[in-house]
């Protein structure tokens, strides 16, 4: 793979992605799903008809209307308010968690690859001892002990992804090393860091992007998951999981809050990872199947 | 194969060891006296006394860590600090709730044999197509969402199965595991599809499957002779990976079907802050997740040997 560092053809190809995304129809719905979670999630304070905390007992457990499209929660919450506000917590941990972790992900799986044997075996075995909690214990074990809040849930997603960029990111790089471009700098005595930054972060990050995207249906599920049960966000603050936990009391009777606060769940799940998957397709071709 | 074998389970203990001990440090750094996290502002000075004598929390760090490891060499996992029952008993009892949970996922999962199968015979055609977007969309979902739609559309609306507790008596047992089994378990028919219809159009197109058309071999018996082969690896790998997945999933839906078990024992200890009860959690399902892996490793090496340089 020949380094591509050039900002003309780098921009050239990002537009080629973009239409190759849009030329399928999963892949536009991916595309536009996607973009309005990002929208949505910078603009939901405004763009929501109601106070997302503003409570209305008198208007409680109402169905879907015209004046509340998605109905009303147990306190007279408009849910539809509620889940536009909502997606602020769902995209802003998708951006911090998952840039965190390919930051910590991608630094040490390049150190990985790159150091003695021993220091990559002992990072590997640490690795894979993170790997091996589950995430939601984890995160459990982790609330008991420092309480409830969105901090807890980013450290926590971000301790439980980072080993699989740094696994993913050091098994690119033992191939890349040996490369002959690269021995050939390495020859010309251009210090490693050089070597890192310039000649092989830019062949790693594409695939490392790939997954990432594919993770942050991970994100969103452990968020909505934790919240759920009342260890993510805290009330009053509307996230998606608080709101199917609403619903989730009420379900016999008013079962629409948790249909509609499972829609957009759905959604951006499936979204985010055809996403992924499109962009795999396009961008590498070999592991299409 | 020995050799590996023994590699492989000396790295599970060490990563079993390593995880308790990150554990342990952890509660080293929670903010304040962790007797006072434990018992709540109200707690008389002696009390909070007798709780750290009792934890060895007074003792050094590595004092501690000893302890710890000391009494889990006699199957001693310390008291429940609200029952004053050892930890290990309350776990060897809801574990078999747990357990049923996973293994019946487990056998779920195996429908994504046939699909996948199916899928990559009839490439590009409709039911292909369809199973796809089913998969990615069920891989995608948290299995949150699917337990509530599963509990909205056949307990409240159709009325068809038990959506809360775990039941008595052997049919009452399957109902009840119907709702929480798909919940955890459609994500993996879906992984389990893709990854079996990946292989098998891989298989399909290589020569000696050419080779054996052109004999005129039916297509029925090169399938049957392939299938397996291919679909075995593949779907063990799958299910060695899952196990960490299935149990983290375990743990909402037993909260959301109000099923006993270890996730709901965990989630309550972590509520109520019982710090001996969540080790004891933690460390099973830690051991439980490591031997598992081991196991589906050493497996695939056993039926492919090529995948033991890719560990």
């Amino acid at each position: 793979m020949a380094k591509r560092t050039n900002k003309h053809t780098g921009l050239t190809r990002v537009r080629n992605v973009i239409r190759k995304l849009c030329s399928t129809p999963l892949g536009l719905f991916s595309v536009i799903i996607v973009t309005a979670f990002f929208v949505v999630g910078i603009t939901g304070d405004w763009i929501a008809p109601y106070d997302p905390i503003k409570l209305d007992i008198r208007a409680k457990l109402q169905g879907p209307s015209s004046a509340h499209w998605l109905g009303t929660d147990q306190v007279g919450r408009d849910v539809f308010s509620r889940l536009l506000v909502g997606t602020k917590v769902a995209s802003y941990l998708a951006v911090t968690a998952v840039s965190i972790s390919l930051a910590i992900g991608i630094f040490l799986g390049m150190i990985a690859a790159f150091t003695s044997r021993w220091i990559d075996w002992s990072m590997l075995l640490i690795f894979d001892t993170v790997r091996s909690f589950p995430t939601l214990m984890f995160a459990l074990a982790v609330i008991a002990l420092f309480g409830p809040s969105i901090n807890t849930i980013i450290g926590i997603i971000v301790i439980s992804t980072f080993p699989s960029y740094a696994r993913l990111v050091r098994t690119q790089v033992l191939s890349l090393r040996s490369m002959e471009y690269i021995e050939a700098q390495r020859a010309m005595g251009t210090r490693l860091p050089r070597i890192l930054m310039r000649h092989i972060f830019p062949n790693v990050i594409g695939p490392v992007m790939i997954v990432a995207s594919m993770d942050i249906p991970l994100v969103i599920g452990v968020e909505a998951g934790l919240s759920f049960l009342g260890l993510g966000v805290r009330p009053p603050t509307p996230s998606w999981g608080t709101i199917l936990n609403d619903g989730f009391s009420f379900i016999r009777n008013t079962p629409w809050i948790v249909i509609s606060a499972g829609l957009p769940l759905i959604l951006t799940t499936v979204a985010f990872t055809t996403l992924g998957e499109r962009l795999r397709d396009i961008l590498d071709p070999k592991l299409r199947r | 194969m020995l050799a590996y074998a023994v590699q492989r389970i000396i790295v599970s203990i060490l990563i079993i060891i390593l995880a308790v001990t990150a554990l342990f440090v952890m509660i080293q750094f929670v903010p304040g006296d962790p007797a006072n996290v434990m018992l709540g502002p109200r707690a008389t000075p002696e009390l909070k006394e007798a709780l750290r004598e009792r934890l060895h929390l007074n003792d050094a760090f590595i004092v501690q860590v000893y302890y710890f490891f000391s009494g889990l060499m006699q199957g001693d996992l310390g008291v429940d600090l609200t029952s004053n029952r050892p930890v290990l008993g309350i776990l060897i009892e809801q574990a078999p709730f747990t357990a049923s949970l996973v293994a019946s996922t487990l056998l779920v999962t195996l429908l994504g044999i046939p699909i996948g199968t199916y899928a990559a015979v009839h490439r590009d055609g409709f039911f292909d197509k369809a199973s796809g977007v089913v998969s990615v969309s069920l891989i995608a979902v948290p299995p949150i969402v699917i337990g509530l739609y599963l509990i909205l559309f056949f307990s409240v609306s159709l009325q068809l199965l038990p959506a809360i507790g775990a039941g008595e008596g052997f049919w009452e047992i399957l109902l009840h595991l119907v709702l929480p089994t798909l919940a955890i378990g459609l994500t993996w028919i879906g992984y389990v599809s893709r990854l079996v219809r990946a292989s098998m159009i891989e298989v399909l197109g290589q020569n000696h499957v050419k080779t054996a058309r052109a004999f005129g071999i039916p297509n029925q018996r090169i399938l049957r002779a392939y299938v397996l082969r291919v679909a075995l690896p593949a779907t063990i790998t799958v299910l060695g990976v899952s196990i960490g997945f299935i149990l983290s999933s375990a743990v909402i839906v037993e909260i959301v079907f109000s099923r006993p078990g270890i996730g709901k024992l965990m989630y309550d200890a972590v509520i109520s802050r019982n710090y001996p009860v969540v080790m004891g959690t933690v460390l099973a399902s830690t051991v439980f997740i490591v031997t598992a892996t081991t196991i589906s490793d050493l497996l695939n090496v056993m039926l492919d040997p090529r995948t033991k340089d890719e560990n």
